[in-house]
């Protein structure tokens, strides 16, 4: 048994009878339980007002792409929208699963076992939806195709493209690669309680997969290449996106060098409370209390307050400057969003979306999956108040004369933002009908034999076969 | 710009441009500086104008109708000679026109044609800014950024193909 | 990469086939295959910064003839805010009543008394709203005027949040309906305008080389707007009064507007609050 501190690899070997077979089964039973098991009245209202939403969202753009953006009430005074603030607020979401499945991965925090899939997956959804959501802020968005056959590669747009195209390429092969064990699993599962069409894809993606060492072996060393080469390309993605403010124009809060540091740390804050709520959701709709334990909920709280804190402290420093030169500009700006028309939105972002969740977080009485997940969906909303104050307010404010236009809301824009906001929910409930909800095969291979025990919060200086699992195990179980 | 020398060298050969006067006696000259054919010296003649106001103009046809450009005001010596000097910003033949900057003494004027061969054919401008920082690496930068997107996409389409193509055919002697 | 406790790949033994490449013939591949798409991807960046940027070589390389730039001089002194500028501009181009490719704005001086500044796009030498627009539908011309090519514009404004002029107007809804006109549709004359692009004042660029003003110079009856060549050094007003212009923008200490973001316009102010308006009666 190798003692040594630096020594404990990442992973276990694959072939451990970790798990008894009774343990296994009823993993990979909760695995598939959103595939077998028949939606409840709940799930069902929730799914068909999620769709009606989103199909109410197609129709708005339907409509203002007939009937041209007048229908948005457009003014120049006011020329970016928000659509640009959902962009960024739903592409932000998914950096969420990067942290969870690559960077605890690399940091070899195996509690993330059972939640690596959901992660993911919500990864993949808001990072195609949000890159969508970015369409209907063009005026001709037919046009698109010529960021391919004419790009301007001095402006940050492209810049833009190529990196959410990249990281969305990056992101849907993480989330297909450990999918080619656990579809095999799957199927071996359920059989023809699959449904034919179910079957057919899994087959497609899984087909030769045979468990071998080589396959694992092969298997884990391309995901581990990948969780290396995405946490990389997610930062450059939100870079991307602050640069575009702040290298675009000379206006006062986006000219300022702090905004490409500002949108990592504000994505890695809401896509870990995306996690954290999806997870809450799902676990409660499929009762996979087992395998996603308040413990869980608890480290990931943890995990969102070193965002949360670095965020809160770059907004105090993102201001302090601008607020204390009193430069016109800025500080007409600063004004408005401090103590003027925009303050009460956004005292709302800081002490909704920073502060008390915070708070919550901190408080070792708050410190519980029920007040977690409420800080959580804290800070989901308010930070896309935050976005919409960020692209709106400077884009209102007149370099020439320092007056504000305003922005104005119509049925249009709010249903393609509402339509935006619940597509991302919508899939993911459609997703997990489709692949499994728990990564089987990740969570038996960090399994271990202490499984019963409750897990130090330190990895232990033991070896690999002493690492504990998140998992509660069924009652009577020795292990 | 031999062609404008041998140019100058006749002009100068027949006593200056071409002076028309339209006014007896009165008469301008448009010549180079001695060392420099960029510059120019204007002369005018205008009889009577001794202790006046000599005004020298440019005609340009660039927005429409022919229209008399300022360039230079002059005081006339005591014998009615005036003159300035005058960089042209542009090649090409133009016309010269002189009058009296005081008006109603007479339409004492006179024109000449020169064919101008400016220093630097372009434009006036307030000056290019200095270089950006990082200017010189610019297009190397770009290169160099494009070709890691290049090969990561490079790198994600092999791992499809090894996951999809490769990995199925490891199934080798099945251990469990 | 991250199995240390795992055997070396190659020396696994039986179980692997013999078909396996190479980790050193794939890396070998990859390095040629990264190579040539570099060099690939090279040869693209410089064809499309040819065509798309205006900030290529290209365009940076000395005209053989000499072409006009064009420029523009507003002289303050004689302003009186009537907007008919404005106005002359809209009825040009078939605008909608919102959009004012020349906007008159009233100020306030450092003395704080009032005073009027007609706008139109600065035509700068180094324009921000060009290097920022994704598929390069913004352009400038060898004579410096820097226009939209409105069959190529996505309508994404990020020239909008660019200019710190605030000169660019996105067309949301379509203007009133525009007759036959004089000169054909194109960049230097975009009438009528593209609904869901980009448009802005294009210094009436198609007008230009006929010898006629812009509409706004022409329309002005306080002989406020000039417009010049810098090449032949020469100005005009609507009123028929020509000025040189180095000497005209130095004896009236001409300045240019927002100078410290280094945009180098091309659009001189010289200041004033209409004290000349009196004197012309």
């Amino acid at each position: 048994m190798d003692l040594s501190v630096d020594a404990p690899p990442l992973e276990q070997p694959a072939e451990t009878e970790a798990l008894s077979e009774r343990a296994r089964q009823q993993l990979r039973e909760a695995a598939v339980r959103p595939i077998l098991q028949k939606p409840g009245p709940i799930s069902r209202l929730v799914a068909l007002v999620l769709g009606a939403v989103v199909v109410l969202g197609l129709v708005a753009f339907a409509y203002q792409v007939v009937e041209g953006m007048s229908v948005d009430a457009y003014s120049d005074a006011a020329f970016w929208d928000v659509n640009i603030a959902n962009f960024i607020t739903v592409v932000g979401v998914a950096y969420g699963g990067a942290v969870i499945s690559a960077v605890l991965r690399l940091t070899g925090a195996s509690w993330r076992a059972p939640l690596v899939r959901i992660a993911e997956g919500t990864s993949v959804i808001c990072v195609l939806v949000g890159g969508a959501a970015i369409i209907p802020s063009l005026g001709r968005p037919e046009r698109m195709w010529q960021f391919f056959t004419r790009p301007n590669f001095s402006s940050p747009l492209i810049w833009d493209a190529l990196a959410i195209g990249t990281y969305a390429f990056a992101s849907i092969v993480f989330f297909v690669l450990p999918l080619i064990p656990d579809l095999a699993v799957a199927e071996r599962t359920l059989g023809e309680r699959a449904g034919r069409l179910r079957l057919a894809l899994w087959r497609l993606l899984s087909r030769g997969w045979r468990d071998t060492p080589a396959q694992r072996r092969l298997l884990r060393r391309m995901t581990g290449f990948l969780a290396v080469l995405i946490i990389p390309l997610a930062v450059s993605v939100h870079s991307v996106l602050g640069w575009a403010f702040a290298i675009t124009s000379f206006r006062p809060w986006w000219s300022e060098e702090l905004w490409a540091p500002l949108f990592v740390i504000a994505a890695l804050y809401s896509g870990i409370a995306l996690v954290i709520v999806s997870l809450a959701a799902l676990r409660r709709a499929y009762g996979l209390h087992d395998y996603i334990t308040d413990r869980h909920f608890t480290r990931l709280s943890l995990v969102l307050v070193p965002f949360g804190a670095a965020y809160l402290y770059m907004s105090v420093a993102d201001f302090l400057p601008g607020a204390y030169h009193g430069q016109p500009s800025t500080a007409a700006v600063f004004r408005t969003l401090l103590v003027g028309t925009y303050a009460p939105w956004f005292w709302t972002v800081v002490v909704g979306g920073m502060v008390v969740p915070l708070l919550i977080i901190a408080l070792p009485r708050t410190r519980r999956v029920g007040w977690i997940v409420f800080a959580s969906a804290l800070v989901l909303p308010t930070f896309w108040l935050n976005r919409v104050l960020m692209v709106i307010v400077p884009s209102t404010y007149d370099m020439m004369n320092g007056t504000f236009g305003a922005y104005a809301w119509t049925w249009v824009n709010a249903s393609i933002t509402a339509g935006a906001m619940a597509a991302v929910p919508l899939l993911l409930m459609l997703l997990f009908r489709v692949v499994p909800i728990l990564s089987v095969t990740e969570i038996e291979q960090l399994a271990g034999p202490t499984a019963a025990e409750e897990p130090a919060l330190e990895p232990s200086l033991a070896g690999p076969s002493q690492r504990p699992i998140w998992v509660r195990l069924p009652q009577g179980e020795l292990r | 710009m031999r062609r404008a020398l041998l140019l100058i060298l006749v002009t100068a050969a027949l006593g200056g441009g071409s002076p028309a006067a339209a006014g007896s006696g009165s008469s301008l000259t448009v010549a180079p500086k001695p060392r420099d054919p960029t510059r120019l010296t204007l002369v005018a003649h205008l009889p009577g104008s001794a202790g006046e106001p000599v005004a020298f103009f440019v005609v340009s046809k660039e927005f429409g109708s022919a229209r008399k450009v300022p360039i230079g005001v002059a005081t006339a010596g005591a014998d009615g000679t005036a003159h300035i000097a005058y960089t042209p910003t542009w090649s090409g033949a133009q016309q010269f026109v002189v009058k009296l900057a005081r008006p109603g003494t007479g339409a004492r004027s006179a024109t000449a044609e020169y064919r101008v061969t400016a220093s630097t054919p372009g434009p006036l401008s307030a000056g290019a800014n200095p270089p950006r920082p990082l200017a010189s690496v610019g297009h190397v930068f770009l290169t160099v950024i494009l070709t890691i997107v290049a090969l990561i996409w490079l790198s994600l389409f092999i791992t499809l193909a090894l996951a999809f193509g490769r990995l199925p055919r490891l199934a080798g002697a099945h251990r469990h | 990469m991250t199995d240390g406790a795992l055997p070396e790949a190659g020396s696994s033994g039986g179980d692997l086939e013999t078909r396996r490449i190479s980790r050193r013939r794939l890396i070998g591949v990859i390095g040629v295959l990264g190579l040539g798409t570099g060099f690939g991807g090279r040869v693209l960046v410089n064809a499309g910064a040819a065509s798309a940027t205006g900030r290529s070589t290209v365009a940076r390389r000395r005209a053989k003839k000499q072409v006009p730039q064009w420029m523009m001089i507003f002289d303050l002194r004689s302003c009186d805010g009537c907007k008919v500028c404005a106005l002359a501009c809209q009825q040009a181009h078939y605008l909608p009543a919102e959009t004012e490719w020349i906007k008159v704005y009233e100020l306030v001086g450092a003395d704080g008394q009032p005073y009027y500044l007609p706008k139109p796009c600065m035509m700068c030498e180094d324009p921000p709203c060009l290097a920022v627009c994704p598929v390069g539908a913004t352009f400038r011309t060898d004579e410096g005027v820097v226009l939209v090519d409105q069959d190529v514009c996505i309508g994404c404004r990020t020239c909008m949040a660019a200019c710190p002029y605030e000169s660019r107007y996105f067309n949301a809804e379509p203007g009133p309906k525009a007759p036959p006109q004089p000169f054909p549709r194109s960049p230097e004359w975009p009438v009528p305008q593209v609904v869901g692009t980009v448009g802005k004042c294009v210094l009436c660029a198609a007008r230009l080389p006929a010898g006629q003003l812009p509409a706004c110079a022409s329309a002005c009856g306080m002989g406020v707007i000039y417009i010049g060549d810098l090449t032949t050094d020469v100005a005009v007003n609507g009123l028929g009064k020509t000025v040189k212009i180095s000497e005209f923008l130095r004896e009236n200490d001409a300045v240019r507007l927002k100078e410290e973001l280094g945009t180098n316009p091309r659009v001189y102010y010289i200041p004033g609050h209409g004290q000349q308006l009196d004197a012309q009666g």
